[in-house]
């Protein structure tokens, strides 16, 4: 289920939001585990048993991992002075305790071994293994057995969030969750299921046990979440049309290949940042406090303020669990080098299976070197548009690279990129561009803190002219007007929605 | 404070639940005259369904055709389109002088498909006794093209023209361009919410067919064309939705020599218009009542030639000029027509072909190696 879609918005989403309110607390996080499975099941009936398991799998290893860490600190307790044993005793106990201590923490790190070998094993074996045959036989030149596995929806956001548990209860820093409900619940949780933001267990763990159902944010939940659907469904799409308009075009002109990329990343920003507004939006709503996902990417001076910016949790989870395991920049530069490569090699990879992503991953990579040991401090003198400049140019680029799945057709979409497709512009180029001008600049200015702060300037005026100065008052008059215009935008949303289904299929009628 | 924010939180909840129970709870709508589909029913729960993922699609499918206002969500989604500057909405050029016209770029037109159609054609032109048309019918877009948006992009006619006439040596083609164009400067030759020509642009056709044909051809007012409704919205319009006061008239002609029979797949009819189609969506079908298979018409013309057309719906307002020069007509639509076309070459061995397309209709269209069977 998508939550642009009027089976989620007009049947499940009702359903849930009634049965929430009127489940007991105790109660809820059951509720939730049981809507999140039908969720996850509309569109994926069997592949629920993945899911399942992983469930059942992490659930396990995050008990196992805290029982042994329980009896290796037993083994901890020395024995100091305050017994009348003699100094052989002592140290003899020492010795056998030190030995039992070490046996634990082998056993710890097999365990937590077996968690991410599985997790990995089970993401690697559904997402990639097509790939990897696919390239074998193209490597080999003969043909070989291909599985035809369909990628099971959100596995790469919900093994990223178990993974994040058991390391963490293994780093110590949480505690193992006992209730395998609220655990469940917590790695099938509908709102960020599908397309994150990754929340790690960390970040949750005391919401599972202990939350509220309170009416502000749940108004500005929902709020939250039309915002984020009105991104997707007014922007990201109207826009993805002229993506797949051009990307399906014959010829390309230099000026139609940079449209086509400025185009796919508009629908990316706008449909992946309107997902994570929905996400975050949905948790607010059913008492979560799930991190931000994206701070005005489009912003940025530099690439790696764009990360900063971009997809935020994950970035945070390879920094926390693959950068400063390997060292990060404590053990000199070409160490540093070495773990950016991997870093940024797995980040790639991991937004799809296709060796395109691998190669995006691999650009930023010489990208953030280069910004690392070299650019940055250049730029923070340099005037502020050339920073801009840089970077919308590089992240522009690099979305023509995300979008070329094929290295044949991307090729051929950079040398048009780069004027070698003959023309710089032509007739179509000018009737797109004309025509989607409007839209165009919406999002250019959408995708900028600037309409924000405006509105919030702008209101704050407004409501001193009026002679509002009572906090309570401004503050209930700004919330009915953003709560206005959400309606207005849920509106023109069902509109936009409601059309895409429509489908006029003139000639035949079978 | 509290009220305000349960009380938003309701209110737009309530907006999602009350739609979602009466689109699950009204008597299922079946039909859509606008999209000229049967829309999808909420299908009955099985397991076997529900494991195989066809029952969710099949309640998504029927949760977005059954909600309710689904033509206004529709439409109003198209004139927020137009009015943030878009100049094509669902694949139909807003054009000028309140024309919709189909949109087709050069990535539209399925070049290899319409190469092979075209030898289909010049193998039929070299089967046969009589002599073969080809007759494409350009696309609104070749024609009015001062009536596209600015910049429009449209695929160009000139040059698939030309390969027709280069790889047909046999079959005569009749290249309509220049003549539709010079017609579109002072008559209405296409309709505006309809991706079909008017009766002013078939008789263009006429004429050019009886010049290739060597037959006398009559003045168009001679046969006496008659408005037969003035509000007709056609499939262009059902496209976009909206309608910009671009109603359509509808002539037919009155006068010809006369039918004797007409058979439409093996039912006989009284008249080649069917008058009830004028107060259905699809006014266009007052031509003979839409498309048949096969449809043989009989005349007392005394002229003792026949003539077998392969045609899409463009034909229908065409053929009744030609009732008077041909005591048989038969007219084949390749979709629909499911039995061998060589046997009725054989039934009518010295008859006239006539291959009569909407040019990219012919290019899409992959039933035309019938023609050899």
């Amino acid at each position: 289920m998508v939550f642009s879609s009027v089976v989620f918005l007009c049947f499940f989403l009702p359903a849930v939001l009634v049965l929430y309110c009127a489940c007991p607390a105790k109660w809820r996080n059951g509720l939730l585990f049981l809507v999140s499975l039908v969720f996850y099941a509309w569109g994926e009936p069997v592949y629920i048993l993945i899911m399942l398991f992983s469930t059942v799998f992490d659930y396990g290893n995050g008990r196992l991992l805290e029982y042994l860490t329980q009896k290796r600190d037993t083994y901890r307790v020395r024995f100091f002075g305050e017994h009348s044993q003699t100094k052989d005793a002592i140290s003899e106990m020492t010795g056998i305790s030190e030995n039992r201590e070490k046996y634990y923490q082998r056993c710890r790190n097999i365990v937590l071994l077996i968690s991410i070998v599985g997790n990995l094993g089970i993401l690697g074996f559904f997402k990639y293994s097509n790939l990897f045959l696919e390239t074998a036989a193209s490597l080999s030149g003969q043909a070989m057995p291909t599985l035809k596995l369909a990628l099971p929806i959100g596995i790469s956001f919900y093994t990223f969030q178990t993974m994040s548990y058991t390391i963490d209860v293994y780093r110590e820093k949480v505690k193992a969750q006992h209730n395998i409900i609220a655990f469940g619940m917590y790695v099938s949780m509908f709102p960020q299921l599908i397309a994150g933001p990754i929340v790690r267990y960390a970040t949750v763990a005391d919401q599972l046990a202990d939350r509220r159902l309170v009416s502000e944010n749940m108004a500005h939940g929902m709020q939250r979440f039309l915002f984020g659907l009105g991104k997707k469904v007014l922007l990201a799409n109207q826009i993805g049309a002229l993506w797949s308009e051009i990307s399906a075009q014959d010829h390309l002109s230099m000026l139609g290949a940079w449209l086509g990329a400025v185009a796919y990343a508009f629908q990316i920003y706008f449909d992946f940042s309107g997902y994570s507004d929905m996400a975050i939006g949905l948790g607010e709503i059913f008492g979560f406090t799930f991190p931000e996902n994206f701070n005005y990417p489009y912003q940025s001076k530099s690439i790696t303020e764009f990360w900063r910016r971009w997809h935020m949790t994950l970035s945070e989870w390879f920094r926390e669990y693959v950068y400063i395991p390997l060292g990060g920049n404590r053990r000199g530069r070409k160490r540093q080098v070495f773990n950016l490569f991997v870093v940024w090699s797995l980040t790639g990879f991991w937004h799809g299976a296709s060796w395109n992503y691998l190669l995006w991953g691999i650009y930023f990579f010489v990208l953030l070197t280069v910004e690392k040991f070299f650019l940055l401090p250049k730029l923070e003198k340099a005037p502020k548009w050339i920073g801009h400049l840089y970077a919308l140019f590089f992240i522009v680029l690099g979305w023509a690279i995300f979008a070329n799945e094929d290295f044949g057709t991307l090729q051929n979409y950079l040398v048009a990129m780069f004027g070698g497709s003959g023309s710089v512009w032509d007739q179509t180029v000018v009737y797109q561009l004309y025509t989607h001008l409007p839209l165009l600049l919406i999002m250019a200015v959408g995708c900028t803190k600037a309409p924000k702060l405006c509105c919030e300037k702008f209101g704050d005026l407004l409501l001193q002219k009026a002679g509002v100065h009572q906090e309570q008052t401004r503050v209930k008059v700004k919330f009915i007007a953003v709560s206005v215009y959400s309606f207005i935008v849920l509106l023109f949303s069902f509109a936009f929605l409601i059309s895409g289904s429509y489908n006029p299929f003139l000639y035949f009628r079978f | 404070m509290n009220r305000w924010y349960r009380l938003y939180f309701v209110v737009i909840a309530g907006f999602f639940g009350v739609l979602g129970l009466v689109t699950a709870l009204r008597p299922a709508k079946t039909f859509s005259p606008n999209e000229n589909r049967v829309l999808q029913k909420f299908p009955t729960l099985s397991w076997q369904a529900l494991a195989d993922g066809s029952y969710q699609e099949d309640v998504e499918k029927a949760a977005s055709d059954q909600i309710p206002g689904r033509n206004t969500w529709t439409k109003a989604a198209s004139l927020s389109k137009r009015s943030l500057g878009q100049k094509d909405i669902n694949g139909v050029y807003l054009g000028k002088d309140r024309y919709f016209i189909t949109k087709q770029t050069e990535e539209d037109v399925d070049k290899f498909q319409y190469m092979e159609n075209l030898r289909y054609v010049e193998y039929l032109a070299n089967n046969i006794n009589g002599k073969t048309g080809l007759l494409l019918v350009p696309s609104t877009g070749s024609v009015l093209q001062e009536n596209l948006p600015k910049y429009a992009p449209f695929y160009r006619a000139e040059s698939m023209n030309q390969a027709a006439k280069t790889v047909c040596e046999d079959a005569q083609v009749v290249d309509l361009l220049t003549d539709m164009r010079d017609a579109a400067q002072e008559e209405q030759v296409y309709y505006r919410t309809d991706h079909h020509w008017t009766l002013q642009g078939a008789y263009v056709g006429y004429s050019a067919f009886c010049k290739a044909f060597g037959l006398q051809s009559r003045p168009y007012e001679q046969f006496a064309p008659k408005k037969v409704t003035d509000s007709f919205l056609g499939t262009l319009q059902s496209k976009v939705l909206y309608t910009d006061h671009n109603q359509d008239n509808i002539y037919a002609i009155t006068k010809e020599c006369g039918t004797t029979s007409v058979e439409c797949d093996g039912k006989s009819k009284k008249s080649i218009y069917e008058k009830s189609k004028l107060s259905e969506k699809d006014k266009y079908g007052y031509f003979f009542g839409g498309n048949y298979g096969r449809v043989t018409l009989k005349t007392n013309a005394g002229t003792k030639k026949s003539l077998i057309v392969f045609k899409d719906s463009f034909a229908n307002c065409f053929v009744p000029f030609l009732l008077e020069q041909y005591d048989e007509i038969t007219m084949i639509d390749l979709r629909y027509y499911r039995n061998s076309v060589k046997s009725i070459l054989q039934q009518y061995n010295n008859s006239d072909c006539l291959v009569l397309y909407e040019m990219s209709n012919f290019a899409g269209d992959s039933n035309i190696w019938k023609l050899t069977k």
